[in-house]
C-alpha cells in the first residue's frame, strides 16, 4: 500500500504513538514524513491504517 | 431549556438548566443542528466543521480572543494571534513540548505521584483536588516544567478559576495578569531559570524583542493552559472510575490500557467545550447568516462527542479502533501541552490504580460540575477500601 502524509498534520502524535513501525515524530512533535509518500509492505499494512484511522486532521491518506 | 421540549432558538450558555442537562442537551445539538446561536455567540459543533473552522483563521481569527463569549482574551499569546505573528509565539515552545522532549520527564512525574497515592492509600479517604491533581499538578507543570515557585501555584489556580469558572469575574482577569507579571519578574533575579522561562524571555519578531507585556501574556496562557485543563482531567478521570468499578477493575488487570483510558476521558469529558473566534467577514454556514465580527465558538469538546465519529459516544470505550478527536483542537492552535498533558494524567492514573485499586465516591461527597471554558468537576472526595467496589 502506498501511504502519503499530508499538510493538514498538525501534530497530535495519534500514528506514530499507536503505529511505531510506519509513522515516526520529528523534534516538534509532528509527523517526519509530512509531504512524503511511501510505500509500506503487507505486514505493516495494519499498523498503517490504525494510524491513518485514528489521525484527528484526516492528514494520513492510503491508497491500497 | 428543558430536554424533553424542542430546543429553543437560542441557548442560554450560563444558565443552570445548561449546566445540569449538558450531556443531553450536547447530544440533542449535535443530532439537529451543525450550528446553535447560545448567549450571543455561535456554537459550530460537528468534527468536521469544528475542523474546517479551526483550519480557516482568514475567515475565523483568533485575534480577537479565544474566550469564547467576548473579546477580554485577546492578550493572551500565542492563542490570540494569527499568522504571520502566531509562529514567533509558539515555535519557541514547539520543542520543548514535544513527546521527545517531556519523555524523560516521566521517572519524575512518577515519583511525585507516586508520593501523594502513597499518603493518600495511608488515610483511607482523599480529596482529590487538594491530596492528588491540583498538588501534583503544581508540583509536576507549575514548579517542574515551569520551574515557577511551588507556592505560588495556589493563588495562581484561584484567581484562574475566579474568571474562567462563573460567574466570570473580570477583576479576577486582570488580577491575575498583574499576579503573572510580578512572577516573571521575580524570574529576572534568579540564577537559573527553567528552558520555558528562558524561552519565554527571548521571545523575538523578526529580530525585535517582544515587548514585556507580550512575553506576560504568554506565560498567563501557558499558566492557564497547563494548570486547570489537567487538573480536571485527573478528577474526572477518577470519579469516572470510582463510579465504574467494571472498567477499573479491567484497567487494573490490564495497565497497558490506560494510556487508550487517558484518551477516552479526554475526549468524553470537555477540558475545554470550545473557544472563541471572530469572523472576518459575512458569511453562511448550514443556513445561518454569520455577520463580520460575530462569536464563534469552535465546539472542540462537543465534536469530540460527534456521533457521526464515535458510536455510543458518551461511553468510555478502552478498546475503540479510531479515537481520534479534537479535544486538543486542530490546525495551527493544536494544544501546545498535548503530550505533556497526557502524560501526566497516564501517569496519575497509573499511579492510583497501582497502588489503590478498589475506591468508591464518597456518599457524603457532593461534586460539583461547572461550565466554563472547559466543564469542571471539583470537590471530588473518595473513600479508599480493600475489597468495597
Ligand atoms: C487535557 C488537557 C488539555 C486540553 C483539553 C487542552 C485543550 C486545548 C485546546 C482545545 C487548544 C486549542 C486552542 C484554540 O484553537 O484556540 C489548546 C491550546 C493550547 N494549549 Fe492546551 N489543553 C490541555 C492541556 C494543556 C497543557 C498541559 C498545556 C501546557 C502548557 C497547554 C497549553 C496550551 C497552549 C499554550 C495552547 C495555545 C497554542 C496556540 O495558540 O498555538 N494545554 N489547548
Ligand atoms: S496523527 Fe495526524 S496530525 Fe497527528 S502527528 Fe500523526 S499525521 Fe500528524
Amino acid at each position: 500500500m502506498q501511504v502519503s502524509v499530508t499538510d493538514k498534520c498538525s501534530g497530535h502524535g495519534r500514528c506514530y504513538t499507536l503505529a511505531k513501525g510506519v509513522y515516526q515524530d520529528d523534534e516538534i512533535g509532528y509527523n517526519a514524513a509530512i509531504g512524503q509518500t511511501f510505500e509500506v509492505g503487507a505486514d505493516r499494512a495494519d499498523e498503517a491504517r490504525l494510524g491513518a484511522i485514528n489521525c484527528p486532521e484526516a492528514a494520513i491518506l492510503i491508497s491500497e | 431549556m428543558t430536554i424533553d421540549g424542542a430546543l429553543p432558538e437560542e441557548l442560554d450558555y450560563f444558565s443552570p438548566e445548561f449546566n445540569d442537562n449538558f450531556d443531553e442537551i450536547i447530544a440533542e445539538i449535535l443530532e439537529e443542528r451543525p450550528i446553535v446561536r447560545a448567549s450571543g455567540m455561535w456554537i459550530v459543533t460537528r468534527h468536521e466543521d469544528v475542523r474546517a473552522v479551526a483550519n480557516d483563521w482568514e475567515t475565523f481569527t483568533s485575534s480577537r480572543g479565544t474566550i469564547p463569549w467576548n473579546e477580554s482574551g485577546a492578550h493572551f499569546r500565542p492563542t490570540a494571534v494569527d499568522p504571520p505573528l502566531h509562529p514567533h509565539f509558539r515555535d519557541p515552545f514547539a520543542k520543548l513540548f514535544a513527546p521527545r522532549a517531556i519523555g524523560p520527564l516521566e521517572p519524575f512525574m512518577r515519583q511525585e505521584a507516586r508520593a501523594l497515592v502513597a499518603a493518600i492509600k495511608e488515610k483511607r479517604e482523599c480529596d482529590l483536588d487538594a491530596d492528588l491533581s491540583a498538588t501534583y499538578i503544581s508540583n509536576v507543570f507549575f514548579s517542574g516544567v515551569l520551574g515557577l515557585p511551588r507556592e505560588v501555584a495556589p493563588k495562581m489556580l484561584e484567581l484562574i478559576n475566579r474568571w474562567n469558572l462563573p460567574p466570570f469575574d473580570q477583576e479576577a482577569l486582570a488580577e491575575y495578569g498583574r499576579y503573572v507579571d510580578e512572577i516573571l519578574r521575580s524570574q529576572l533575579e534568579v540564577p537559573e531559570r527553567s528552558p520555558m522561562i528562558e524561552a519565554l524571555l527571548n521571545l523575538e519578531v523578526d529580530g525585535e524583542p517582544v515587548a514585556w507585556e507580550d512575553k506576560c501574556n504568554t506565560l498567563s496562557l501557558l499558566i492557564v493552559g497547563g494548570l486547570d485543563t489537567t487538573i480536571n482531567a485527573i478528577n474526572q478521570s477518577l470519579l469516572h472510575l470510582a463510579t465504574h468499578p467494571d472498567l477499573r477493575a479491567e484497567l487494573v488487570d490490564d495497565p497497558s490500557l490506560i494510556p487508550a483510558a487517558v484518551e477516552e476521558f479526554i475526549r468524553r469529558y470537555p477540558g475545554v467545550v470550545g473557544l472563541g473566534r471572530s469572523a472576518t467577514r459575512d458569511l453562511e454556514l448550514h443556513g445561518q447568516k454569520i455577520k463580520q465580527g460575530d462569536r464563534v465558538m469552535v465546539g472542540f469538546g462537543t465534536a469530540a462527542r460527534d456521533p457521526r465519529m464515535f458510536d455510543d459516544p458518551l461511553e468510555i470505550d478502552v478498546h475503540r479502533q479510531a479515537q481520534g478527536h479534537l479535544a486538543f483542537g486542530s490546525g495551527i492552535h493544536r494544544c501546545l501541552g498535548s503530550h505533556f498533558a497526557r502524560l501526566e494524567v497516564r501517569v496519575a492514573l497509573e499511579e492510583f490504580l497501582a497502588a489503590i485499586p478498589h475506591f468508591t465516591l464518597d456518599p457524603e461527597s457532593q461534586p460539583r460540575i461547572t461550565t466554563g471554558i472547559g466543564r469542571e468537576v471539583h470537590g471530588v472526595r473518595l473513600l479508599i477500601g480493600d475489597e468495597l467496589g
